[in-house]
């Protein structure tokens, strides 16, 4: 060491300084962000790179734009696509999409959610309306995608999934225990029809409900039955007085004391794919989607399991599983114009959504489409499933969601389960308890 | 008096001789602020990335938990009321249960378990170190979201855990019963880890020591308790703060295994851990909810860290 070397003791004045420094700049930084404008610009159809933000796989919007490309060279001429995954479900895209309307950065072109997040943009002027583009397309939608397209009277979305309550059952089965599904009308004849099941085979359920139940089932519930979380009018929170949504759990619970409803599993577990396989569940009232995935867990069930629409459970007459899977523009998105005519010929015409049908399975949307002999015979399902499917169109309803439904769907789904696993029969205590809730954690939906 | 040249601007020894050469290249002043920021300079792609990722957010989360914010629109001043509606709602209060449960009910099979396996793959006994070694390990290495998948099958109702016991529980499903399913799986996960954590913390145990006092007539049992044990305090202290942050902070493994996979569904209150607070407040677009859940987790993990250091300390007097 030098001789002149001598420690020093450091001032921490420049550490101050620095800091400070630090925080003004990145202040700086952050309010030159947030203060540029949203770039909208608005460029029609050629050359567009279609930005496009969803969650899980990508594989289905690529598949889909292949499809564009080879369907309908001519929109779809020079035109790219661009898919961000946003997470493993759709909770984390919207997280994503929020950053995205935050910072005004790569705000996408197309938006994959479920309804249940829409009016949260909706409500605050985030997405496009869409009638313009979309427009002329219209009159070939069924019934339930045009619902599903539209919020508050205004078309913002491009329905994917409207996710239907269809009733699946074991044709065979059922009609070795003389049961007619035409004749299972309410609550009470699907009881009576499962000890009638019972009676034959009595290893075997009608549904199964755990104590903990997908949310979906709730909404399958609610979306028929004139419940209501929110009433915007008294601005108050009527989750404890709504009797739609009391039936709704009150319903569950009675099913799940009936003993034809298994209770000791739940969707998307080991036991309910071997259950849907073996005959322990011979009925599954669910939604349109399914159709998808039964064939994989019962692949040598074909033709023995047909489709319905459900019986009146918990009041409910029609609905939906409280709203299905939308694409949404945003308002800020810079190819709109092409990001619309994309979807529109994909999503909105015979062609595209028969390629979605080959591809997927999904059932389409498009009233031409489904007298299309693919659609017709189902290799799996027959003809019942377009039939049932036509049929929940007439009564299909949404949810009526807030601004603030993920997080009401989350507070109520807690208490659903709460009730479930209690031993009361009354589920005041409950929902009382989940009204103080969204009442504190919430407010006003609408003052989000 | 004088300072001298830092590390940086000091010139090479026979580069040049006497201090008015040096004064002339180096003047003080300049040298004295080339030694004030030397250090900064060095330590400045840290404090940068400290301050952008984790202090700046940090401070701006506290500020967060008393508004409510969905990310993209105004902020409104709520005070402290996301930090007392979620006091009072009853979904917190069951994952703050379940969060203590999945604390303290794992700690005891996986510490102690870990500990003593350790000591048989260290002891003389063993001639197969090699090889339990990473056997005892490969848990810790499987990623969560497989291990819960797995344990997902073995725990069903027809799965490996109830044909081997012929029990028939609904650990997947039934409210009494989800959070011992979880606390299983925490202690398969875990124990690996905390068996190489003692392994590392015994091979400090001397040898010697432990020989003097077989000699002077210890038992196993007595050279364990008095030798052992006392030696092996850091290392058990680093353990237990250790768990106790990972348990406070548990998410994924409760939520895939009793939540619904193949759904967004996470847990149900009967087993849903507290950080499930701060995850739906996000997707919900409740940041300032969020926030306050988070700033709760982070007092709650130094209150008991604190605790822990404190009794360990006495202990240690």
């Amino acid at each position: 060491m030098p001789a002149n070397w001598t420690p020093k003791r450091l001032s921490y004045k420049p550490a101050k300084a620095w800091f400070a420094g630090g925080i003004v700049a990145a202040s700086m930084l952050v309010a030159c962000n947030s203060s540029s404008p949203p770039t909208a610009v608005d460029t029609a159809s050629a050359n567009a790179n279609i930005t496009a933000l969803t969650w899980g796989d990508a594989k289905y919007f690529n598949t889909q734009f292949g499809f564009y490309h080879q369907d309908f060279p001519n929109d779809a001429k020079q035109q790219t696509l661009t898919v961000t995954i946003g997470g493993s479900n759709d909770g984390e895209a919207i997280s994503k999409f929020r950053l995205a309307l935050s910072s005004h950065q790569n705000i996408p072109d197309i938006m994959e959610m479920n309804y249940s997040a829409l009016p949260e943009f909706a409500s605050q002027n985030q997405l496009a309306d869409i009638s313009s583009y979309t427009g002329s397309y219209l009159p070939g939608m069924s019934n339930a995608a045009k619902t599903l397209m539209q919020y508050n009277g205004k078309y913002v979305a491009i329905a994917y999934e409207v996710k239907a309550k269809l009733w699946y059952y074991r044709k065979d089965m059922f009609a070795a225990a003389g049961i007619d599904v035409t004749q299972v009308k309410t609550q009470q004849d699907f009881i009576d029809a499962g000890k009638k099941l019972q009676a034959k085979y009595p290893k075997s359920y009608m549904w199964n409900l755990a104590p903990n139940p997908q949310a979906y089932i709730l909404g399958e519930i609610t979306s028929g039955n004139g419940s209501q979380v929110y009433d915007k009018s008294a601005s108050k929170f009527v989750v404890d007085s709504n009797p739609g949504i009391r039936n709704a759990f009150v319903a569950m619970k009675d099913l799940r004391n009936s003993g034809v409803v298994n209770t000791k599993f739940d969707d998307f577990t080991p036991d309910w794919q071997a259950a849907l396989a073996d005959g322990t569940l011979a009925s599954v009232p669910i939604a349109s989607w399914f159709a998808t995935f039964l064939p994989q867990y019962a692949p040598n069930l074909g033709g023995k399991w047909g489709v319905t629409v459900w019986p009146e459970i918990g009041g409910a007459v029609g609905g939906s599983e409280a709203g299905g899977s939308v694409f949404v523009i945003p308002a800020a998105a810079k190819n709109k114009a092409a990001a619309a005519k994309f979807l529109s010929d994909m999503f909105m015409t015979s062609k595209g959504e028969l390629e979605l049908f080959k591809a997927q399975n999904l059932v389409p949307n498009v009233v031409q489409a489904q007298s299309d002999p693919s659609v017709l015979n189902n290799a799996y399902y027959g003809s019942d499933l377009i039939k049932a499917f036509q049929a929940a169109d007439k009564d299909y309803k949404l949810f009526p969601y807030d601004p603030a439904g993920i997080k009401e769907i989350s507070i109520l789904q807690n208490a659903l389960a709460n009730y479930l696993s209690s031993s009361a029969a009354d589920p005041s205590a409950a929902l009382t308890a989940a009204g103080q809730q969204m009442t504190a954690q919430i407010g006003n939906p609408y003052s989000q | 008096m004088e300072v001298g040249p830092s590390l940086l601007t000091r010139p090479m020894a026979g580069a040049g001789s006497g201090s008015s050469r040096q004064d002339r290249l180096y003047p003080p002043a300049s040298r004295r602020w080339n030694d004030a920021a030397a250090p900064y300079l060095f330590i400045a792609p840290f404090l940068v990335s400290f301050l952008a990722f984790f202090a700046l957010p940090s401070i701006y989360s506290v500020v967060l938990s008393f508004f409510r914010y969905n990310g993209y629109t105004t902020e409104h001043w709520v005070g402290l009321n996301n930090y007392r509606s979620l006091l009072e709602a009853p979904d917190f209060h069951d994952s703050v249960v379940n969060t203590v449960f999945y604390l303290f009910v794992p700690m005891l099979p996986m510490l102690v378990g870990a500990f003593l396996l350790a000591l048989a793959v260290r002891s003389k006994m063993s001639n197969l170190s090699p090889v339990y070694r990473p056997l005892i390990f490969v848990p810790q290495v499987m990623a969560p979201v497989a291990a819960a998948l797995v344990w997902r099958v073995m725990l069903s109702n027809n799965g490996v855990l109830n044909t081997a016991l012929g029990v028939h529980v609904a650990w997947l499903t039934d409210p009494a019963a989800l959070k011992w399913g979880v606390a299983m799986l925490l202690v398969w996960r875990g124990l690996g880890w905390y068996f190489i954590v003692f392994l590392a913390g015994l091979s400090g145990v001397p040898e010697d020591l432990l020989e003097a006092a077989s000699v002077d007539g210890a038992s196993a049992g007595r050279r364990l308790w008095h030798v052992i044990v006392p030696l092996m305090r850091p290392t058990i202290l680093f353990a237990l703060v250790i768990d106790t942050i990972a348990s406070l902070q548990l998410f994924t493994e409760p939520n895939l295994l009793v939540g619904g996979a193949g759904t967004t569904a996470g847990a149900p209150p009967s087993a849903a851990p507290v950080m499930n607070q701060v995850v739906t407040n996000v997707i919900g677009g409740q940041f300032g909810l969020a926030a306050a859940a988070g700033w709760m987790v982070f007092v709650a993990i130094g209150c008991f860290s604190l605790i822990q250091f404190r009794l360990f300390r006495e202990a240690t007097q």
